[in-house]
């Protein structure tokens, strides 16, 4: 598995009833890169996430995931996409109370209308032993910590080996070791995978590791 | 709908416990009493069409024709008026078919009492065990299966007829049967009647009656007018209670036997051919009606249905008020899972998944609050079923 490269020219996503759109001429990340995303809040960091996973659609302009233009899709097949290609990881975690770790995990092929095989059976105790929650795999969210649930989040993002992680401000809650743990945790699995990783943060303290930093302040009107 | 979305349903459903159970409950209680007012409503038609198939032809006297239908079998309610044994006299005297009098005024513990013939057994193809025997002599009684079991009676007891009468100075006292038959249960009315022999069922109301010889030199306190021949006792001489080998003989009814009253009469025609020409003289005679059981029957149910069909009514407005208060809930539902339907749709849910999963979690939730409704309705069924049939 290798990581897909992504790039960004011209974006403009107006919100509904907002007066300035988020504009992004250009950003060009490379296959298997880490990099960071900073700028001041409201400055379009998480539009500009939200338009590379395809969540967003943009007003005008280009998004490319490694040979796919993501802004040409339709709506079901980006989401297709996003289930196919692109793991998320969000601050506020954003796992299903009702079922547990293993089943939140397993969301994404469920997701598909498919139930996991052996070797996925597999991969997630591999993976969970690797973010040290093999021993809450049956447990509900609410019974797990802060660092607990956005390490499951992290396996959940990584169950179908995306070629491309995603994050919003994956350490926003937590303290500075738990958000330090979940960002080795995701550098650790792109490691292994090749996979690129992208991250939205306005935290410089947590900048080690990555390979470059993309200011938005400059580029978004 | 996939193994995996309906997994997801299910854990959702599990999670919001309270909201589930209360929503099936809500959906049991309005389906229920439909279900079973249809379930009953058929068995009942059922019970009465079988009864009236088999009893087609009944005589009375002139009066409400349904009263006389329910009156002569089922045991309920009272007929106006009364007729005399000599109809079922001439009419046995025919050869056209078998007279099945019936007298029913008295009861036992509210149970109907019967005064019949033991032309009814052989009628109604009633087998009895090898020790139980039709009633014959007086105060013999055969119980229906019902009355047997709750009120824990078998051959060889002895049960008190119920007093009607508290304040008739003339005295009026209830007379002890001796159990001789314990009848098997047929979800008839039957299983439900205490029988008796036709002169049993006139001394319980008054027609006849016996008690102790009275000495007119020992018993003058009891003495109102005595003569060479006669003598006319007081209201103070107690009638017997019990028949016994000493006081059997004493039993007598006043008046001509073919004036006694019979309540209904009941033809067992030989073929259809003797049900005609009975019919035709029945007919012909102003002091008697002739009722074709299935034709009133009908006739009563018709009346049933256009009740029913009103109750039906009112139950497609509560399930349309239950269906709406549903998709309120479900949109309220979707408001407060707002989160998690935004966490299902941002990391790929398919377009469509989210309503899909709350269709099917709505799908459970009625289909279990129906399955509910549908058990509930059965058990009530049988409850009700068991018990004696519920007629006006």
């Amino acid at each position: 598995m290798t990581g897909s490269s992504v790039s960004v020219s011209d974006l403009v996503h107006c919100h509904v009833g907002q007066q300035h759109p988020v504009r992004v001429d250009k950003i060009s990340i490379e296959a298997g890169e880490k990099v960071a995303i900073m700028g001041p809040s409201g400055c379009g960091k998480t539009t500009l996430l939200s338009c590379i996973a395809g969540i967003l659609s943009p007003s005008s302009g280009e998004v490319q995931v490694g040979e796919t233009r993501i802004d040409q899709l339709s709506d079901s097949r980006r989401r297709k996409f996003r289930r196919e290609h692109i793991g998320l990881v969000f601050q506020e975690f954003e796992l299903l109370e009702h079922i547990d770790v293993k089943e939140n995990s397993f969301l994404p092929l469920w997701l598909d209308g498919r139930e996991p095989t052996e070797e996925e059976h597999a991969k997630l105790l591999e993976r969970s032993r690797r973010c040290g929650i093999e021993e809450l795999l049956h447990r509900k969210p609410r019974a797990l910590s802060q660092g607990e649930r956005q390490r499951a989040a992290v396996c959940r993002a990584l169950m179908t080996s995306p070629s491309l992680i995603l994050a919003d401000e994956p350490t926003g809650s937590l303290d500075g070791a738990s958000g330090r743990a979940v960002l080795d945790l995701l550098f650790e699995e792109a490691d292994l995978t090749g996979a690129t990783v992208i991250v939205v943060t306005h935290d410089s303290t947590i900048l080690d590791g990555f390979d470059r930093v993309e200011e938005l302040s400059g580029s978004v009107s | 709908m996939s193994g995996p979305m309906l997994r997801l349903a299910l854990r959702s459903l599990a999670h919001h416990k309270v909201r589930t159970v209360v929503l099936a409950l809500c959906i049991a209680l309005v389906g229920v009493l439909p279900a079973a007012v249809d379930g009953l409503l058929d068995l009942y038609r059922a019970r009465l069409e079988a009864r009236a198939l088999s009893t087609p032809l009944v005589v009375g006297a002139p009066g409400s024709r349904s009263d006389l239908l329910i009156h002569a079998l089922y045991y309920r309610g009272v007929v106006e008026r009364s007729i005399e044994m000599k109809v079922a006299m001439e009419a046995g005297e025919s050869g056209l078919g078998v007279p099945i009098p019936i007298h029913l005024e008295g009861s036992v513990n509210q149970y109907p009492l019967v005064g019949t013939t033991p032309d009814y057994q052989e009628f109604r193809g009633i087998r009895l065990a090898q020790e139980h025997h039709w009633p014959q002599r007086l105060a013999e009684a055969a119980l229906g299966a019902g009355v047997a079991r709750s009120l824990e009676l078998t051959v060889g007891d002895t049960i008190a007829t119920d007093v009607h009468k508290l304040h008739d100075l003339a005295g009026s006292y209830p007379l002890l049967l001796k159990v001789t038959a314990v009848l098997p249960a047929t979800g008839t009315p039957d299983d439900d009647a205490v029988f008796v022999s036709l002169h049993t069922s006139w001394v319980v109301t008054g027609e006849g009656h016996g008690h102790l010889k009275i000495d007119p030199e020992k018993d003058f306190h009891l003495v109102l007018e005595s003569k060479s021949n006669h003598v006319t006792a007081s209201a103070a001489v107690v009638e017997a209670v019990e028949v016994t080998a000493e006081n059997e003989d004493s039993f007598h009814f006043h008046g001509d036997p073919d004036q006694l009253p019979i309540t209904a009469l009941i033809i067992d025609a030989k073929d259809d051919e003797g049900a005609t020409i009975l019919r035709s003289r029945f007919r012909r005679q102003k002091d008697l009606q002739t009722i074709d059981s299935m034709v009133e029957l009908k006739e009563l149910l018709t009346v049933v249905m256009r009740a029913k069909a009103i109750l039906d009514a009112n139950s497609m407005l509560v399930i349309v008020a239950t269906t709406l208060l549903l998709i309120l809930i479900v949109t309220l539902d979707v408001k407060v899972r707002e989160r998690e339907v935004k966490t299902l749709e941002r990391i790929g849910a398919p377009r469509g998944f989210v309503a899909r999963l709350l269709f099917t979690e709505v799908s459970i939730v009625v289909l279990s609050g129906g399955f509910l409704s549908y058990l509930l309705a059965i058990a009530a069924i049988r409850f009700i079923a068991e018990g004696p049939l519920l007629l006006p």
